[in-house]
């Protein structure tokens, strides 16, 4: 029995995940790269981005996957670095999956730059302190480093121990730094009152936080194969309290403050905010988004009943990981759809469509973090007694 | 060292886009990568309708946002005001567009903006966008001069290939003056009824700042804090409009 639960809780080998994983983040790679081979033949002439939607699909998968990477982080990190019940067996899990992330974010990014490779050393190298894009590459990396090293600690000590506290906080910081910078990248841009505030990095974290939360309570129910018995005592009191709780709460906080933005918005008459809101709302995105992503789970992960099934748990963390791309989507894209002087060329909102290789890309992206993950789990994992 | 800057005179200007075709064949831009545009817009509501434009380059602003986005430096300002972009260094993530609130820069790797698809008639040689037959021999990636290769944003650059050669001292650039006339922007140079005005603003003396002061030249969209350098004189009463995002303002 003992044996079963070290297994269990390490996320071994006979895991519903790890038997699925692998070859679905495979035929999700195949099927992606072959899917996009034209972008590799043509360039980004198949993208429907350009001039007029500068940021499309591609930039919403990477600054989701970043946001899921930095949310996972986080929460893990400070449910370690509290000591809390019941993180030690899922942290290294759940930092393999914040490093996969962060991989598959990174790749969607280098696929939709047009010179990918020389960013890698134009960005650190020019130095530009200005640019809220250089301080989110800085922090980025500086997530990246430390969390690689905690992984690679976590092969020889247990999680929570006090020898990797520091490296602890180093990543905690470097993850809301991460995320706070991304949140900037938006929301400097007075130009654009849909994204400009101040608070939009807090907007972020209440999203980054839903999505790790989410994200972390799916892994661990499918990493034991939606049974209870199979997780050591205190992983199980953490996911029939504790985090469900968290989550709830969270979530509230997340639904409050969308419900904050889009109410300002419709009041708001000013120019270039308003109508996106009215856009907003007329879109059959959002209302899948509002009330399918977000106030559903929140009425599930509300009842007491409910809360604690691990099947609930999984589908309510499904709808909240589907709720938070879309609403990434309708961010990114939102913030673009008002054509800055185009006159009569662009008559009322800028149109757009991911084209079919965009889709593409995001799912070859997804499928690139899972396999990291699914790769990085073999690689980290400490070898079993 | 000169502050170069451009005053529009929307009284005299007849919205012919003769300035928009000069700066096309200048630069070589693709159809739809209107460097210098003029956007029509109408104002008023049926039949109470009237059709206005207005003549649009890069605002060259003192304190441009699309400069400090910039993740790399590839956008910069040089010593004489000018807003530049080193395709040397641009890795094309188009930020500095999205920080742009005149919508004035293009990133042409993407669908054509415009039909028909001169980039395929024309492959692009020697890390060229497109290659067309006949070329401005001035290139230089450095100051986002010539045609810009893949991968990059390009923009107006005052036709930095010519002021930048301008006479030391020189207050204006006028086509009317045969010392300046070769290194007047192409815009400019070929604006018929002279509703362009090319020089030096921090030189009193100066037609465009004579000009300036004497009309009240405005600028597009003050409240952002960019500063440009190019003036609009709009005349009695009137003023640059707003293009507001909302159709029913039935404006644009």
């Amino acid at each position: 029995m003992s044996a079963q639960v070290q297994s269990a809780s390490t996320g071994g080998g006979t895991s519903m995940v790890s038997l699925l994983l692998l070859p679905l983040a495979i035929i999700g790679l195949l099927i992606g790269a072959y899917g996009m081979r034209e972008m590799f033949t043509v360039g980004h002439s198949v993208l429907n981005t350009g001039t007029e939607m500068m940021w499309g699909l591609p930039v919403v998968t990477y600054a989701y996957l970043a946001l899921t990477s930095f949310g996972v982080a986080i929460v893990a990190t400070v449910g370690a670095m509290f000591r809390i019940p019941g993180f030690g067996p899922i942290y290294r899990r759940c930092l393999t999956l914040a490093l996969g992330l962060s991989v598959g974010g990174l790749l969607a990014l280098f696929l939709e730059l047009g010179h990918p490779f020389r960013a890698l050393y134009a960005i650190p190298l020019n130095f530009q302190f200005r640019s809220p894009l250089y301080w989110m590459g800085f922090f980025w990396l500086l997530f990246i480093v430390p969390l690689v090293l905690m992984l690679l600690k976590l092969r020889t000590m247990p999680a929570g121990s006090s020898a990797s506290r520091p490296l602890e906080i180093v990543l905690l910081i470097a993850a809301l730094g991460a995320l706070g910078t991304q949140g900037l990248v938006y929301g400097m841009m007075g130009m654009r009152p849909f994204w400009f505030g101040a608070t939009l990095p807090l907007y972020f974290l209440a999203g980054a936080l839903v999505v790790g939360l989410a994200l972390v309570i799916l892994l661990t129910n499918l990493a034991h194969d939606l049974n209870r018995d199979k997780m050591p005592e205190p992983t199980r009191q953490l996911m029939g309290s504790t985090l469900p709780n968290v989550l709830l709460v969270v979530l509230a906080l997340y639904i409050l403050t969308t419900i904050g933005r889009v109410v300002t918005g419709l009041w708001s008459s000013l120019d270039g905010h308003q109508v996106v809101y009215v856009n907003m709302m007329n879109s059959t995105l959002f209302h899948l988004e509002f009330f399918g992503g977000l106030l559903l789970p929140f009425v599930l992960l509300a009842l007491p009943g409910l809360r604690t099934n691990p099947l609930v748990q999984v589908l309510a963390s499904l709808l909240l990981v589907i709720a938070l791309f879309i609403g990434r989507y309708e961010f990114t894209i939102g913030g673009q759809l008002v054509p800055l002087f185009k006159g009569n060329w662009i008559p009322g909102l800028i149109q757009y469509t991911p084209s079919t290789v965009e889709w593409m890309l995001t799912l070859t992206t997804v499928s690139v973090a899972l396999l990291v993950y699914a790769i990085a789990e073999k690689l980290f994992n400490p070898p079993r007694a | 060292m000169a502050k170069w800057g451009m005053v529009i005179d929307l009284e005299k200007c007849t919205g012919c886009q003769a300035c928009t075709t000069a700066c096309a064949m200048e630069n070589n831009t693709l159809p739809g990568e209107a460097w210098q545009d003029v956007l029509y817009y109408h104002e008023g509501q049926y039949p109470n309708t009237s059709i206005k434009w207005l003549p649009r380059p890069c605002m060259h602003c003192e304190d441009p946002s699309c400069m400090h986005v910039c993740p790399t430096e590839a956008t910069y300002k040089t010593e004489d005001g000018v807003v530049l972009i080193d395709w040397n260094k641009c890795i094309g993530c188009k930020y500095c567009m999205i920080a742009c609130p005149y919508g004035v820069r293009f990133f042409t790797d993407e669908k054509p903006l415009l039909e028909p698809d001169l980039k395929a008639m024309f492959p692009g040689e020697n890390g060229q966008q497109w290659s067309p037959p006949y070329q401005n021999p001035e290139s230089d990636w450095r100051h986002g001069v010539g045609i810009q290769p893949k991968g990059v944003v390009s923009k107006c650059t005052f036709c930095y290939h010519k002021i930048s050669k301008a006479p030391e001292g020189v207050a204006d650039l006028d086509e009317d003056d045969p010392e300046t006339k070769e290194y007047t922007p192409a815009c400019v140079r070929t604006c018929a009824p002279k509703a362009r005005y090319f020089g030096d603003l921090d030189n009193p003396n100066s037609k465009v700042n004579q000009l300036i002061a004497d009309k009240r030249g405005v600028r597009l969209l003050d409240h952002t804090g960019n500063k440009p350098q190019v003036y609009y004189l709009t005349g009695e009463g009137g003023s640059v409009p707003a293009f507001g995002s909302d159709p029913s303002q039935d404006q644009g």
